[in-house]
């Protein structure tokens, strides 16, 4: 009975474990932490993770999704196949991939599990990640912020007294954490973050930049030609992190259409985001009410801040040395993991002690007679310490008035209009005069970000309580039926194997490029297929060697033009 | 339990012993285990975190004073630090140009305020101590005033229920309370949950004296709450009652059949003994004097004065309070200064000054009435709260 930490990320996912006194990273099949966050359904309907999937994205896109995180709490709905999927569901089928893996590595059953979301993900979000782990089998222990998480595993045991930024920029999110640690304590002060900002808007940025670059390209590409492009503007911005300059060919129809990149220009058109990352830096010193000189370290989290035009420009505007202590990459799972060693009050890890805030104001639209509309009453203001607890009176607003409705919002905004709608509901009050009768509203946020409202409509009258029930989520019947569904669908476990991965790849490279190599991809493939299908395990492992070698050749021939000449 | 006791450390301004007492504290009431404990303990490490640097701040200013003040010790100030002070306060350089006396005055002031030790005066007070026993009693005072206020709650339907209230809001410690903000919020919510109070009371007791503690509260939180409170009721006590369409039409018929009997009434009067109506109509015309000024009214005085003076509804509009008692003759640092005797307790200059104000209205009234009674029309349409 093991209890697993879980990062579950927009792109890549990874789980780790807390074992013989330190937070160990869960390794997969392929002997990789990262598992790409993608899911994909293969023509016997089965269901295929990880990388082959990811492989799959451009040759089976209607049947592949990818970044769905994104979509996480919504009605969005992705039809793979003959299937149909929500985003929990396919975060449900990651977490089975994470939890096998982990089964094998640890052998022995998991059972439970803390995962991780961007501070910024709401009520609903949270609601559907703790869906999506309890889909997959799991008892969600605690839903952690990420933030919190890096924190913890940025940890500088020997350093006594630290004040530190986390700057955490994931495929999709960004979150920025000002923490305070000292002896066992870790604690948050602020958090800010941009929930639609990461990895991949810096990805889409340099494709517009080719789309304006080639303008006759842009109308015509279908969606697997453009996810294609993004693969290859991915791949040169990681480039980029190693070399002055980075660039590609994309070839449509026999026509070769290149694009060069340097750091400057990548900052040139990615100036945007850069604007946006600085509001999000300064918001969260605003909230902790400290200066850039009050910081002593900032931590680079999330694979997209290993970006080197990132960190100038965070070295630029703070003037403070960037540290990672563990990979960027890893930091949030670590630290997942070492929470799921708190939960369990494992040694080593016991008197550890965090606190966390609620990032955003929580309340409930009340009538402004000045303003002659609703507005918002924050009930729980944010950069709150959790678990808190908050009670605001009100009074009705008509003689005699029968029933109030609330509404339930998350923002930061006088105007209800631009808050997140959470819940809404009437509720009957005693019949009296305008104003006579207190109507006490009291919010609960706990320490797994989860609110829970009390009303008490009269002094004395029976409390009504509400948990928030998301809207667009599944009623327990529903999620009862859901489970039964998806345990019928088997996870494919060949798709796990490197002769899959190969298959997938070569599929992707035939459908990337055209002519001779496409000849020559297809011809391996097709060798290799039939060794397959011979099982000559002997015959398999050349044929496995040679191809693997000539996918290898032929992704830096695609890609080789930073290597050979152009720089 | 305050924080420091719950940290276990005395108080103290050093931060670094706050964290570390506090990260003791959090390993023996760890979140996972003991959720309530540790939200004591953190709310302590909190309250304890901002003592020290209140604490702080003010000392960095003291230390900045000092330097000010004596002359010697000019040049060391470096105008770095100068600089820094100006952005933080911005009026520091008036307080440089002010002489050493009055600077030492505000050092004194600053060290009891937040209770920080310093060796240059010599003498090293406990002021840690006296200020939190001073909060500790002021809360036990609070509870007691507030659980003396239940009990005449419980007894709300009594028929000396006023009396019983005029007791408890005139006593030592209610009224050494006044202009308590904690007091004054916990008092007004323990209003806001008990607003059935007697409309006779409510006229006589509470009314007045919210108005007067608004002077205390001009804006604000509270300031909401009182009015609020006053809102509630109407000018005779009542809850406020809305004219709906049936009240209206109750309302209208109840007041016709009234107009009906009394006509009734007054032509049988009339018919029966005819002569006698001369008399009644022929007697004298008094002016109704709009307050009472007689010396044994024991509380509500100033209330009632109050009342007059600025009108019920205006009662925050200061000029138009010093208007109104330029207009009696009386300053209002004087009116203050009475308010607090009164307080205090201070029967005798209290009636002195009250015969005063007597003999002088007495005379104004005497000299020209018709001012007077001008005067009194607004105040009695204004008596009651809207």
């Amino acid at each position: 009975m093991a209890v697993i930490g879980i990062d579950l990320g927009t792109t890549n996912s990874l789980a780790a474990v807390w074992r013989d006194g330190k937070s160990e990273l869960i390794p997969n099949s392929y002997g990789e932490y990262l598992t790409p966050s993608v899911v994909s359904v293969d023509e016997n309907d089965e269901i295929l993770i990880g990388k082959v999937a990811k492989e799959r994205l451009i040759t089976y896109p209607d049947r592949t999704a990818s970044s769905f995180k994104r979509y996480m709490g919504t009605d969005k709905t992705y039809s793979l196949g003959s299937h149909t999927f929500r985003a929990e569901d396919l975060s449900s089928f990651i977490i089975r991939q994470l939890k096998a893996d982990a089964e094998a590595y640890l052998k022995e059953p998991v059972t439970e599990a803390v995962i991780s979301v961007p501070a910024y993900f709401n009520d609903n979000q949270r609601s559907s990640t703790k869906l999506a782990g309890v889909l997959a089998g799991l008892t969600v222990e605690r839903i952690i912020n990420e933030p919190s998480a890096a924190a913890i595993a940025s940890r500088d045991e020997e350093d006594s007294e630290n004040t530190f930024l986390i700057f955490d920029l994931g495929g999709g999110t960004l979150d920025v954490s000002i923490v305070e640690t000292f002896e066992n304590i870790i604690e948050i002060i602020a958090i800010s973050g941009d929930n639609h900002l990461g990895g991949d808007d810096f990805n889409a940025a340099i494709a517009e930049r080719f789309y304006h670059t080639y303008p006759e390209l842009s109308s015509v590409l279908t969606t697997q030609e453009r996810n294609t492009m993004l693969r290859l503007t991915e791949r040169c911005k990681i480039a980029l992190s190693s070399q002055s300059m980075a660039g590609f060919v994309y070839d449509y129809h026999g026509k070769q259409y290149e694009m060069m990149l340097n750091q400057e220009q990548l900052i040139e058109c990615c100036a945007s985001l850069f604007v946006r990352i600085e509001k999000v830096i300064l918001h969260a010193l605003r909230d902790s009410g400290k200066t850039v000189d009050d910081i002593d370290e900032i931590v680079l989290v999330g694979g997209s801040s290993k970006m080197p035009s990132i960190q100038k420009y965070l070295e630029h505007l703070t003037g403070r040395k960037l540290i990672s202590r563990v990979s960027p990459d890893y930091a949030v799972a670590i630290g997942a993991g070492i929470v799921s060693g708190i939960k369990s009050r494992s040694d080593g890890v016991k008197d550890l002690v965090l606190t966390d805030i609620c990032p955003f104001s929580l309340g409930v639209d009340v009538w402004d007679d000045a303003a002659g509309k609703a507005v918002f009453d924050p009930i729980i203001e944010r950069n709150t310490p959790l678990p808190t607890s908050n009670i605001h009176t009100f009074c009705t607003r008509r003689d005699y008035q029968k029933s109030i409705e609330m509404s339930i919002y998350q923002g930061e905004s006088l105007n209800v209009e631009n808050d997140l709608l959470l819940d809404k509901c009437t509720i009957r009050v005693p019949s009296a005069t305008a104003g006579k009768n207190p109507i006490k509203v009291c919010f609960t946020y706990d320490i797994n970000g989860i609110l829970d409202v009390e009303v008490q409509p009269a002094p004395g009258a029976k409390p009504y309580k509400k948990l928030i029930v998301n809207e667009n989520a599944l009623s327990k019947v529903e999620i009862e039926q859901h489970l039964a569904e998806l345990r019928e669908m088997k996870l494919n476990p060949d798709g796990q194997d490197e002769n899959s991965l190969l298959l997938a790849r070569g599929e992707r490279l035939y459908a990337e490029n055209s002519g001779q190599i496409r000849n020559a991809v297809a011809e391996g493939l097709n060798g290799f297929r039939t060794a397959l299908s011979q099982h000559k395990i002997l015959e398999i492992e050349r044929t496995k060697r040679r191809l693997s070698e000539m996918f290898d050749r032929i992704e830096e021939a695609n890609f080789g033009l930073n290597e050979e000449g152009l720089v | 339990m305050n924080c420091w006791e719950v940290l276990g450390i005395s108080p103290t301004e050093d931060q670094h012993q706050i964290k570390k007492a506090y990260a003791h504290a959090a390993t023996l009431h760890h979140p996972e285990d003991d959720p309530d404990g540790f939200q004591v303990v953190y709310r302590a490490f909190k309250q304890a975190m901002a003592f020290a640097k209140q604490s702080a701040k003010m000392s960095a200013r003291l230390s900045v004073n000092r330097e000010a003040v004596i002359p010697s010790s000019n040049e060391r100030v470096s105008p770095q630090i100068q600089e820094e002070n100006s952005q933080e306060q911005p009026d520091f350089d008036t307080s440089l140009l002010q002489g050493a006396a009055s600077a030492e005055k505000n050092m004194a002031s600053c060290q009891s305020a937040v209770g920080v030790e310093t060796n240059s005066q010599g003498d090293e007070c406990d002021y840690e101590g006296v200020i939190l026993r001073g909060k500790a009693e002021e809360k036990k005072k609070i509870k007691a005033v507030l659980e003396r206020m239940d009990l005449n709650y419980q007894k709300r339907k009594c028929s000396h229920s006023a009396k019983m209230w005029k007791q408890c809001f005139s006593s030592a410690e209610f009224l050494s309370l006044r202009g308590n903000e904690e007091f004054t919020s916990q008092f007004l919510t323990y209003q806001m949950d008990h607003i059935d109070i007697k409309p006779f009371d409510w006229v006589r007791v509470f009314a007045p004296m919210f108005r007067e503690w608004l002077y205390y509260w001009p804006v604000g939180e509270l300031s909401e709450k009182f009015h609020f409170l006053l809102r509630q009721r109407n000018k005779y006590g009542f809850v406020k009652k809305p004219t709906t369409r049936r009240t209206a039409k109750i309302r209208f018929v109840s007041i016709f059949l009234c107009v009906l009997v009394l006509y009734g009434a007054i032509g049988a009067i009339l018919g029966r003994n005819n002569s006698n109506s001369k008399n009644s109509s022929s007697m004298p015309s008094v002016s109704v004097p709009v307050f009472k000024l007689s010396p044994n009214t024991e509380l509500g005085y100033l209330f009632e004065i109050e009342d007059v003076l600025i009108g019920a509804e205006n009662h925050t509009d200061y000029s138009k309070l010093q208007k109104k008692c330029e207009d009696l003759g009386v300053s209002r640092e004087k009116y203050e200064q009475m308010q607090a005797e009164y307080a205090a307790g201070d029967k005798k200059s209290f009636d002195r000054d009250q015969n005063e104000i007597i003999d002088r209205n007495s005379k104004n009234r005497s000299s020209s009435s018709g001012k007077i009674t001008a005067q009194s029309e607004p105040a009695a349409e204004k008596q009651g709260p809207d």
